[in-house]
């Protein structure tokens, strides 16, 4: 027996034993749970069978091809598989399906993509994105029936010959510099939207401030209550009591607010300064428009002005669940999936109805605690004392 | 650049009929298949070496497919497969983690670098300059042997008690540095750093014996504008890698120290695990600077030789000169050149002065140009030609329309501006998977199956080829254009899972469908498998020159042998493009017949002039030395 043919036993065999272990059903257990539409669609005895089965089949197929592809050379007939016609029309039709394809893409998936920014600089993003949109699409949808249908049109047929063609620089220069023209105008209108998105100075004069810190796994948020400025902090501070650290014997820190989630006013500047107590986090906000890194050791900074409250996008998106999230955007630790917060934007009597169900920090519970570490243990608590070993 | 340009055709070239060291001597098995210095046998251990990584990637990825796909089903087989990485049969979210970075770090480095350039430098380069072997056939052997302890070493990350490197295939620190951030940062962190710090060595050591060999070691009458767009871009490959790698090594050396000895390069600042970290002064954004150094050439040191490969297969089947083969190597030297200079594209969002910002826009669009200009050249290529469809030929015409597709929406991600909202999306995995992971993995499929022959003796079967591109063209598309979707509605990057928020729920189902084609397009993978192993050994027996190729390493014997060509190296007198000249016996002349016996098909522009053809006579045989016009090379 060949070698091939043992195989194919082997395979027979296996099959066979097997076979009867998925078909003996097993009664269940207490407490065992149904899985959903399990049994034999998840074992991987199952998808291994499929496949040999498929691959046989297509080494059969192949074979028979071969076959008649051999017998008909020797027989000198013309009547061979016609490879190059079907390839070259398999492109062909690839370039209308694909383009239909794209087409449905963008009006069904496109559909469930973003709804308009709610924001200043946002609805700059949403002027730069549709004039990319719209460049990029021509320029994919021209070059495809270009090249596509190039390779269908230009098939080796019976008597064709290529066209000694080596090169022509006009037709260089142009296709060039209209790129380069395009990608410049591109250029300018990212560069000018960039500068007015990001650039300090090109920011609001007196934004609300709010601090929002990353850690494993979730967001600390902080206010810089009625006095408008935020205390500084020290990581060397931070206890379960003093998540950030906040310095308290600094006056400016005694009005600070810490609440558990993000609000903020409509139609006000904001200037979110963001920090990180671990590893680099993000906070992205894809709804508004907003990304920055959080970075250990260093502030980062985004501004952006809501223009529409979270009851507005409600109403306009038609979908009552509607809330801007904060979403954790860089890889930082087992849990980043499973770090968002809300941002929600109130109108601004609501916001400054908000502002005022706040407590600050620095509650009489957080100076006790304070000064008995303070006077006791000399201001670090047990957590502080050791040194991290990295290995 | 100019030894050999200006050198004399006197015969005694060193490298004419023998051996790189001058002898025979007698080859035992390890010698021959072990620790070959043979380039040929070099070229298809990394090649064989690289698909099993890739193999190995691309398993890593169905796996997390299957947790995107599924988030709330148990699957048995994965606990039986992954034990105590997947409790329940649920794979756990730092292994997932896990399982993303290494299959980010095997698909850039081991498959699409090591495997592609390491594969068709290694082949290509002395057989189509007309060489017998690299400069330094040692540095060769030990190039590749670094690169196989590289990937023992990181797959053997897999059995480490905390399993692998889990901080994404771009390690930044603080997450790398710190085991206590997540498991994968410990003992499994030190074995990536470890396998890199080997793999860049290989790099290096492949990337000098390229550079020298391309310069040093060109057959009389090979000037470097007659040479293939093969090694033109295997050689600009070579001097990305030399020139970029380096800087890797500076930034793992720097997290090792951090990791091991106490320094604060990259942390500052710290609270984590309840205590407060003594490092204070470092910035992890000084880490982001020297990886993405390296990190942005990388991606044009996958992209290059795919480029060269898929030039030299679109003309040979399409049997016309690539078109505007001077741009396009001036193209390529552009690409490599502003590649250095874009790094930070990379890092928008990452907290860097947003002027930085501006400029590296404006560069990153700037390497748009000639990336556009290259594929319309392509598309130029094939305008008029006489198209065979070989499988090469499908997957060179398929790289082209991915390229095409992934470097688009570069120039979104390249904006950034609208980076705001793209940066570590969906949008970028799609835009990269593109561009690397279907542009460049068919660029190396056309490779394999075009040098087949020249590596093996025989022909891959061509029914398969055509079943593997239809397949695995079609699932690509269908993988990676949906994810573009999912980034424009802000779906973050190394998501375990998207049911935590309400947000994302309506992109499950879109996860199934991109989860069944990856696995519809994996299993196509087989097909090529089992062709490609089954054609070493059984496959159709190839002529010497089976695609009628102009260029040199077809006039090698088809057994191949150790010196490749079994007498003196053929002289090179006419540039590789020669297809469907009019008047030609063929449509191929070989760039190894000389003009003299080319005589119906030979125009003015092959002795350097660039006039009107009709003066050529007069212009060329004129008495006036001042008055000829100068022959160009």
């Amino acid at each position: 027996m060949s070698l091939r043919n043992k195989l194919c036993s082997l395979l027979a065999l296996t099959l066979v034993l097997f076979s009867s272990n998925l078909l003996a059903v097993q009664p269940g257990e207490f407490g065992d749970t149904v899985s959903e539409g399990g049994g034999v669609w998840l074992t991987v005895l199952f998808w291994t069978v499929i496949i040999v089965l498929i691959g046989q089949g297509l080494v059969i197929l192949g074979r028979v091809l071969q076959v008649y592809e051999l017998s008909t050379e020797a027989a000198g007939t013309k009547k061979r598989i016609p490879w190059n016609a079907i390839n070259a029309s398999l492109f062909l039709i690839m370039l209308v399906v694909g383009l239909y394809f794209t087409f449905w893409e963008v009006k069904v998936h496109g559909a469930l993509t973003l709804p308009a920014a709610p924001s200043e600089h946002g609805k700059n993003w949403d002027a730069m994105f549709t004039a990319t949109l719209i460049i990029t699409m021509f320029v994919f949808v021209v070059t495809h029936i270009l090249l596509l249908g190039f390779a269908f049109k230009y098939r080796k047929k019976k008597g064709s010959k290529a066209f000694f063609y080596p090169h022509n620089d006009r037709l260089e220069i142009i296709w060039t510099s209209v790129p380069a023209v395009v990608l410049t105008l591109l250029v300018v209108f990212g560069y000018v939207n960039w500068n007015r998105m990001t650039n300090p100075a090109k920011q609001a004069e007196d934004p609300i401030v709010v601090e929002v810190v990353g850690r494993q796994f979730n967001w600390l948020v902080r206010y810089p209550g009625s006095d408008g400025e935020l205390g500084p902090r020290d990581y060397k501070l931070i206890t379960s009591a003093n998540t950030l650290g906040v310095d308290f014997t600094t006056q400016t820190s005694h009005d600070d607010l810490m609440p558990t989630e993000i609000v903020l006013p409509v139609g006000k500047p904001v200037k979110l300064i963001l920090g990180s107590l671990d590893v680099i986090h993000s906070a992205y906000i894809p709804t508004l428009r907003v990304q920055m890194n959080t970075v250990p050791g260093m502030p980062t900074f985004f501004y952006f002005t809501p223009t529409m409250t979270t009851d507005e996008m409600r109403a306009k998106t038609g979908n009552p669940e509607f809330e801007h999230l904060l979403y954790c955007n860089k890889i930082c630790g087992t849990a980043h999936y499973n770090m968002a917060i809300k941002v929600r934007i109130l109108s601004e009597p609501d916001y400054q109805q908000w502002l005022r169900e706040q407590q600050p920090v620095y509650s009489d519970d957080m100076k006790e605690q304070l000064q008995s570490a303070q006077s006791g243990e000399v201001g670090i608590s047990p957590e502080n004392k050791s040194l991290a070993l990295n290995y | 650049m100019a030894t050999i340009a200006t050198h004399e055709p006197t015969g005694l070239h060193d490298n004419l009929a023998h051996t790189p060291d001058g002898h025979h001597h007698k080859e035992t098995f390890l010698t021959k298949y072990v620790f070959s210095q043979d380039h040929k046998m070099i070229a298809k251990q990394f090649l064989i070496t690289g698909m099993v990584m890739g193999i190995i990637g691309m398993g890593l990825s169905l796996l997390f497919r299957i947790q995107l796909a599924y988030p709330d089903q148990t699957f048995p087989f994965l606990e039986a497969l992954l034990g105590r990485f997947a409790e329940g049969g649920r794979i756990s979210p730092s292994f997932y983690l896990a399982l993303v970075t290494i299959h980010g770090t095997i698909m850039v480095f081991f498959l699409l670098t090591a495997g592609l350039s390491g594969t068709f430098a290694n082949l290509l380069i002395p057989l189509q300059i007309g060489a017998r072997d690299m400069a330094s056939p040692f540095m060769n052997m030990l190039s590749f042997w670094f690169f196989f302890v590289a990937c023992l070493v990181m797959l053997g990350s897999f059995f480490i008690e905390a399993g692998p490197a889990s901080s994404g295939w771009t390690v930044y620190p603080p997450l790398s540095a710190l085991p206590q951030a997540i498991p994968g940062s410990g003992l499994g962190m030190t074995f990536w750093l470890i396998s890199i710090f080997l793999f860049i060595i290989s790099q290096v050591l492949g990337g000098i014996n390229y550079i020298s060999t391309v310069l040093n070691m060109r057959t009389q009458g090979m000037t470097m504008t007659k040479m293939p767009l093969t090694t033109w871009a295997l050689f600009l490959t070579a001097v990305l890698g030399l020139l970029s790698f380096p800087v890797l090594v500076s930034a793992v050396v720097l997290l090792i120290f951090d990791r091991s000895f106490g320094t604060s390069f990259y942390l500052s600042d710290i609270f984590i695990g309840g205590q407060a970290l003594p490092n204070t002064g470092g910035s992890p954004i000084l880490y982001q600077h020297l990886f993405w150094f390296l990190g942005h050439p990388e991606v044009y040191i996958v992209i290059m030789p795919t480029f060269g490969i898929v030039s030299e297969v679109l003309s040979v089947n399409a049997r016309k000169p690539i078109f505007g083969y001077r741009v396009m190597i001036m193209s390529m030297m552009a690409i490599a050149g502003l590649s250095f200079i874009v790094w930070a594209h990379h890092m928008f969002v990452s907290g860097m002065n947003p002027f930085l910002g501006g400029v590296f826009m404006i560069t990153t669009l700037i390497i748009a140009v000639p990336s556009a200009v290259k594929a319309f050249n392509y598309i130029a290529t094939l305008w008029r030609g006489n198209i065979n469809f070989t499988p090469q030929m499908l997957f060179a015409i398929g790289m082209v329309s991915f390229f095409i597709s992934g470097g688009l929406t570069g120039i979104w991600v390249g904006n950034a501006a609208l980076d705001i909202n793209l940066h570590d999306t969906y949008f970028v995995i799609a835009h990269f998977h593109l561009v690397m992971g279907s542009a460049a993995v068919f660029g190396m499929f056309a490779g394999i199956y075009h040098w087949f022959p020249k590596m093996y003796g025989r022909l891959m079967s061509k029914r398969s080829g055509y079943l593997h591109f239809w397949l695995t063209f079609v699932a690509a598309y269908l993988v990676f254009f949906p994810m573009h979707f999912l980034g424009l509605d802000g779906v973050p990057r190394r998501y375990y899972e998207f049911t935590a928020f309400g947000m994302f729920e309506e992109w499950i189902e879109v996860n199934k469908l991109i989860t069944i084609a990856a696995i519809v397009g994996g299993a196509a993978q087989l097909i090529f498998i089992y062709n490609f192993f089954r054609s070493i050994f059984w496959g159709e027996r190839a002529t010497q020159n089976p695609w009628k190729s102009n260029t040199l390493e077809w006039t090698t014997p088809v057994e191949r042998l150790h010196g490749n060509w079994p007498g003196d190296i053929p002289h090179v007198h006419r540039w590789p493009y020669d297809y469907s000249k009019p008047g030609a016996e063929d449509d191929f002349i070989p760039q190894t017949v000389p003009y003299s016996e080319t005589i119906s098909s030979n125009v003015p522009y092959d002795f350097g002039f660039h006039g009107d053809a009709e003066g050529f006579t007069h212009e060329f045989y004129k008495g006036n030395k001042e008055e000829r016009t100068p022959a160009k090379d």
